[in-house]
């Protein structure tokens, strides 16, 4: 495909489908649906807030209920996540890993055309940065692969999906990689193993982090693997009529860890009591309980939640530290 | 695929008193296949929700082989379960699960056994005592001991002269009236320096400042770690381990417990 006929292209796409993509607006770069196909970029910087809430929405509801009759909300209109770099692309991969038996992530991600791109952010916030050689696309999750040349792309597929929608708009030049899973041949990433090997040695690390960490939360908000969630139950206007529904939550507010019981100065009983157990909660998620159940990190090293910190957290700094180890 | 979130009705069959604060709810499914699909093991929990209020985690506290029938002693703490104890005989819930890791028989068998429970942790303790019962617990003897608050707030009162005939149950009550005559104090008072316990294997249930002293007095008393089993109270909404709320360490309280043992979590900080 020639670089010129890349617009061509996503206006092809958005005929049929909303078209999510990384676009300069009033001089920034964000992630959001497409009205001008001339707003979308083609970019190695990262959009602050990812493709996130395409795949997991901020909200949506599990079912309806009405009389007593329950009827599952599993829908999912045909999207497009454009302009993916390699890290967000392991992020989708990781989601998908988290939500494999999810059958309302499922189906979004069913409905939707991930289109990925090999420009390379430049160091600075990133971290674990994979440069695009051919081979570890087999590793990722994605429909259409665009390798960035002088003036043209090498086309990857992905999927059958991804081919159809080349073969539709007329360009057959594409090269199809089989998906085999997340993990290369050589095992787990060494790294990621080192870090979950070490992660308790030096719990000084949490009490400094703790001692700055506002607990604003913002960090899970940017993080583009973040998932965890809320269910409850939202009534709705007619009577015994109404939702239940399951939102993003964070860890790092009080809510999230309280337990029924005594109030004691009108605060519930809470478990991870300090914002020192707040944040290694969060990081121990990331690279103690992830590697463990998916033997993937729970974190792509795309450093937004470094960028977006208010008190100059870097999670750079942090596994630097954790691999330092014990301190003598 | 099978959704995970979407839950089955139960009809609430009857409604008895457990405490001063706390009903017992007899629940069937309101569908005959789900009501042969049900079985669960001592330990597990069941999601149970009222539609327009929610889901919460209950213990499952009846007989494991009276399955067409299953009971939930819930105490009023909040808004779900204001809601619950307002509901009548007739009324429809929904439960999902039964979920968790539970209490299994590998870890006590041919052992002695004792339970401890300390306020609403003791709800757990009621099937395998009601199994124990109805001579389906393989343990050589089992002991229970109970913390409580006061006479109140006792849980299954109505219960503890049949339960006696067969079974050592002690209680120790914090702030009871003039009239209790047993030992006042925490649960620990119960321990009264045992050292018998080489043979033995122990559940603990209760609130989160129990859990430090108990142990302590068990292994005093020569339990060793893999013999200790707690069960662990965490916020939890899916109850597959997916959503965070109920993770400790590496491990997650709704798919790798409730039931842990000792030496699964004694080098985990936050855990107990």
């Amino acid at each position: 495909m020639k670089t010129n006929q890349l617009y061509k292209f996503i206006e092809y796409l958005s005929q049929q489908n909303i078209v999510w993509a990384p676009q300069k607006i009033n001089g920034e770069l964000v992630f959001d649906t497409v009205f001008r196909p001339k707003d979308v970029v083609l970019t190695a910087d990262l959009p602050l807030h990812s493709f996130k809430r395409v795949l997991v929405p901020p909200a949506e509801a599990l079912f309806d209920y009405q009389n007593g009759k329950l009827k599952p909300g599993i829908k999912a209109p045909a999207q497009v996540i454009f302009g993916l770099t390699i890290p967000d692309l392991k992020a989708v991969t990781f989601l998908d890993q988290v939500f494999a038996k999810d059958n309302y992530f499922q189906e979004r991600m069913k409905k939707a055309l991930v289109i990925g791109h090999s420009l390379v952010p430049k160091a600075g916030y990133q971290f674990f940065i994979q440069h695009f050689t051919e081979d570890i696309l087999e590793h990722l999750k994605f429909d259409i692969f665009l390798a960035v040349q002088k003036d043209s792309f090498i086309v990857y597929t992905g999927s059958k999906d991804g081919q159809k929608v080349l073969d539709d708009f007329g360009d057959k030049s594409y090269q199809h990689i089989e998906y085999v899973g997340p993990i290369r041949e050589e095992g787990p990433d060494a790294q990621m193993l080192k870090i979950k090997e070490k992660f308790y040695e030096n719990p000084e690390i949490w009490q400094e982090l703790g001692r700055r960490c506002i607990e604003c939360g913002k960090c899970t908000l940017v993080c583009p693997t973040c998932f965890c969630f809320d269910i409850f139950d939202q009534p709705g206007l007619k009577a015994s009529g109404g939702q239940r529904c399951r939102a993003w939550a964070t860890c790092f507010y009080a809510d999230f860890s309280e337990v029924a019981g005594v109030e004691i100065d009108r605060k519930k009983p809470k478990f991870l009591p300090t914002t020192a157990d707040r944040i290694r909660f969060w990081y121990e998620h990331k690279f103690v309980r992830c590697p463990k159940e998916f033997s993937l990190a729970g974190c792509v090293g795309c450093g937004r939640c470094t960028k977006v910190c208010p008190v100059g957290i870097d999670i750079k700094e942090t596994l630097q530290k954790i691999l330092k180890g014990k301190v003598k | 695929m099978l959704n995970p979130y979407l839950p089955k009705f139960a009809k609430i069959v009857a409604i008895a008193k457990a405490s001063a604060d706390a009903k017992l709810f007899t629940l069937s499914f309101v569908d005959k296949n789900d009501r042969a699909d049900f079985k669960f093991c001592h330990g597990q929990f069941l999601m149970l929700g009222v539609l327009g209020f929610g889901e919460a985690a209950f213990d499952i506290c009846s007989l494991t082989n009276q399955l067409s029938t299953f009971e939930l002693a819930v105490r009023k703490v909040g808004k779900l379960t204001e809601k619950l104890h307002q509901l009548k005989i007739g009324d429809l819930v929904t439960i999902r699960g039964p979920f968790g890791n539970g209490f299994l028989e590998k870890s006590y068998q041919g052992k002695d056994l004792l339970l401890i429970g300390g306020g609403c942790g003791f709800i757990t303790m009621r099937s395998l005592i009601l199994d124990y019962l109805a001579k389906k617990l393989p343990v050589k003897k089992l002991d229970v001991f109970y913390g409580c608050l006061n006479e109140d707030t006792l849980f299954f009162k109505n219960e503890f002269s049949r339960w006696r005939q067969k079974i050592n149950l002690a209680i120790a009550l914090e702030k009871p009236d003039k009239k209790w005559a047993g030992p006042k104090g925490v649960i620990t008072i119960l321990f009264n320096g045992r050292q018998d316990f080489g043979d033995t294997a122990a559940l603990i249930v209760g609130p989160p400042v129990m859990y430090k002293f108990v142990i302590k007095e068990l292994k005093k008393g020569g339990m060793r770690d893999g013999d200790i089993y707690v069960s662990l109270e965490r916020r939890m909404y899916c109850g597959i381990g997916v959503c965070q709320h109920c993770a400790i360490g590496p491990y997650y309280v709704c798919k790798d417990g409730p039931v842990f043992s000792w030496e699964q979590l004694k080098n985990i900080p936050g855990a107990i």
